[in-house]
């Protein structure tokens, strides 16, 4: 067997839990992570894995694995689970809190999407400079500058600053001096995620041929169907626990089968009775009631939810909330009847098409469970459920704003009847 | 594979001599981030890179019309004040012009840190690049000034020869202890913008508890050590001085400033590499 390229054992990264404070006015954000920083640097010795975690976030909890030469590893997670973190720590942006991590091979690294690296420097210093970063030699950067302008289209902007570039071209770039410059390993975060179909499919094939030519690529992506396409292999990773490492196809049918049903957070009271009063799962649902990760704009769907209630004297009530993200609440919808009592019922919200707009929304279902008059022992109890999910635009040309801008704005984008009269 | 490099990152900081190396393996880097950071300045700004030679002649300007015709200061060392002044003046802009952008550099080249690793120590001695272009131009103007002394008075008000050598040690002396004092606020400015408009006055400040609008022969003999001993700047620029126009130069006071100096340098170096370990986290 080779060796790994990439070996990564038992990392762990903690952040500090700060708050925002101010005192009289004046914000004083600042102070404890200058103070923080000021112990750590005085100190002689670092503690190591102190386990409090309650002002603790653990972006990354005992994550191990392997990369071999020429492998391509996706890596995927909701957002937050700590992908981006790893590739960091892996890029040395980052220093991990405990573990440690050997890697056989120069580093080329695209970390954050953003208009390139220094946006005064021409498009041609720009990639002298990655190839630097990664210690290529300056001649081997020159010979392989060639081939990047050409994988990035940006042959003609070759001597303007990238800042004056279109800003799809400048991610484009950054994309091409990764494949372009001949580094072992190469660690990419969601480059998919711009760029227009061509050069999607273009990274694509990037990807699986350097991949052929030995290099080892860790791929984070939100995108199911690439990762599925390119990756061998496939990490999932959850609030920083590695949850399943192996074939792409098994990984990412566990990660969607979760995806769809949502996440049963742990019931907030009443722990004997959630146990038999809980929302059992939650999903999205298409037109035609198959389960689905994501709506099209112009479809309808549904929002479902299996509740048990397997006593008889409580009531369940359940509603949904529809958020635009975590911070906007659309809308909150309960079904008109009440559920029946001591059994397994499914409920499902019709999501009109042509209703919600190219986001990223949260369904929260929320089930609670009264007790009735006369069981006044029983505490009410609430089970939670949340369930991201997107609405894509699959064919632009349906859409409602494609007459205009092509740009996606608004909370909602309802097809709206417009009337013109004449008046004189 | 044995020609791949290979890196080896551990929950532990790498140690002092560890970071160094790499210092010198990304030595490369430091002309990209010393343009970033001459460029930075400029963006945006009518007259752009011009503002790096207008910056530092305005003061110049102020400083010589206030003690030659609103209150003339006596120099005693038979040189023109202009000539006196930009004497000292050259060294003494080096370490005031640094802390005016050294703070800043933290700040400026946030946006490439979090994108990329290299060595972070680079970054306050990239901040050093427009200093030394400030310095370059500074050279000219003394030159400019000494040139127009001579022609008034017929006499040369520099002393030629080896002693001239003593001006690179000045400036090394004052480049360390611009580093010495802007690196520690530099990663302070991360936290609190505020350090920045707190060193600049106190530059402003640093500058009348220095000699260099006024001769060292201003402040009483029994209070002179303390200048000498709290202030390594008072050393340098009186070295700085003494390779240019003559003078006496006070050589224990001289030792003691380099030797205060390097150790706090060394100290502050060791800070910067101690504290980077955990920048990544604030960034």
């Amino acid at each position: 067997m080779t060796p790994a390229r990439v070996s990564v054992r038992n990392v762990s990264k903690v952040f500090p839990r700060r708050k925002a404070t101010r005192v009289r006015g004046i914000s004083t954000d600042g102070w404890p992570a200058l103070r923080d920083l000021f112990q750590k640097t005085m100190r002689r010795e670092r503690e190591r894995h102190t386990r409090q975690k309650r002002d603790q976030l653990w972006a990354l909890d005992n994550v191990s694995f392997d990369v071999a030469p020429g492998e391509i590893v996706g890596i995927i997670g909701r957002n937050g689970a700590g992908k981006s973190t790893l590739l960091k720590i892996l890029a040395r942006v980052l220093s991990p809190t405990a573990g440690h991590i050997t890697m056989h091979g120069r580093v080329v690294s695209m970390l954050e999407l953003g208009i390139g690296f220094a946006p005064d420097l021409t498009v041609r210093q720009n990639i002298q400079i990655q190839g630097r970063l990664a210690g290529i030699p300056g001649k081997r950067v020159l010979a392989s500058e060639e081939r990047i302008l050409e994988l990035s289209a940006m042959t003609p902007f070759r001597d303007i600053p990238l800042r004056l570039c279109p800003s799809g071209t400048a991610v484009q770039l950054g994309f091409a001096t990764m494949m372009g410059l001949g580094a072992e390993i190469v660690l990419a975060d969601e480059v998919l995620a711009v760029g227009d179909a061509a050069f999607r499919k273009m990274c694509e094939e990037q990807v699986e041929a350097i991949g052929a030519s030995g290099v080892s690529v860790l791929f984070v992506s939100h995108d199911m169907a690439a990762i599925r396409r390119i990756c061998s292999r496939t990490i999932w990773i959850d609030r920083g626990h590695v949850v399943q490492i192996g074939p792409t196809d098994d990984v990412v049918a566990a990660y969607m089968t979760e995806l769809l049903a949502g996440r049963l957070l742990a019931p907030l009271t009443g722990e004997a009775l959630a146990s038999s009063c809980r929302l059992l799962a939650a999903r999205l649902l298409d037109e035609n009631h198959a389960p689905v990760g994501a709506l099209s704009i112009t479809n309808a769907g549904y929002l479902d939810c299996l509740v048990r209630v397997s006593r008889p004297d409580v009531t369940a009530l359940v509603d949904i909330e529809l958020w635009l993200g975590e911070h906007h609440l659309l809308t909150v919808t309960s079904p008109p009847m009440q559920a029946p009592q001591a059994t397994t019922f499914r409920t499902a919200v019709h999501i009109p098409g042509d209703f919600l707009n190219e986001q990223q929304y949260q369904a929260r279902f929320r089930m609670r469970a009264l007790p009735h008059y006369d069981s006044a022992d029983a505490p009410a109890i609430t089970t939670e459920e949340r369930l991201d999910f997107r609405v894509i635009n699959v064919h632009r040309e349906q859409s409602v704003w494609n007459e205009w801008s092509g740009t996606s704005k608004g909370f909602i984008s309802p097809r709206l009847t417009w009337r013109l009269s004449r008046v004189q | 594979m044995s020609s791949q490099p290979t890196i080896v990152i551990e929950a532990r900081p790498d140690t002092i001599g560890a970071r160094l190396r790499s210092l010198w393996q990304y030595r490369a880097f430091l002309g990209f981030l010393s343009k970033e950071i001459v460029m930075r300045r400029a963006r945006g700004t009518l007259l752009g890179f011009w503002w790096v030679l207008l910056r530092p002649l305005m003061p110049v300007v102020t400083l010589i019309f206030t003690f030659t015709s609103v209150k003339p200061v006596e120099t005693s060392a038979g040189v023109p004040y202009s000539v006196f002044f930009l004497s000292g003046y050259i060294t003494w802009r080096i370490f005031q012009s640094a802390l005016n952008f050294l703070p800043r550099t933290m700040t400026w080249t946030q946006s490439i840190m979090r994108r990329a690793y290299f060595p972070r120590l680079l970054v306050p001695f990239a901040g050093l690049a427009p200093t030394l272009i400030e310095f370059a131009l500074l050279l000219v103007a003394f030159v400019v000034v000494v040139a127009s002394a001579w022609w008034n008075d017929g006499q040369l008000p520099l002393r030629v020869g080896w002693q001239m050598l003593g001006l690179i040690p000045a400036v090394i002396g004052a480049l360390m202890f611009a580093l010495t004092v802007g690196m520690p606020t530099a990663v302070i400015a991360l936290f609190f913008r505020d350090v920045r408009y707190a060193i600049r006055s106190f530059a402003g400040v640093f500058m009348f508890l220095t000699p260099v609008v006024y001769p060292v022969t201003f402040i009483p003999e029994q209070y002179r050590w303390a200048m000498y001993a709290f202030n390594p700047m008072a050393a340098i620029v009186e070295l700085s001085r003494w390779a240019l126009i003559g003078g006496v130069l006070n050589t224990e006071y001289l030792a003691l400033s380099f030797a205060t100096n390097i150790i706090l340098f060394i100290l502050s170096v060791v800070f910067f590499l101690r504290a980077e370990a955990y920048l990544g986290d604030q960034l």
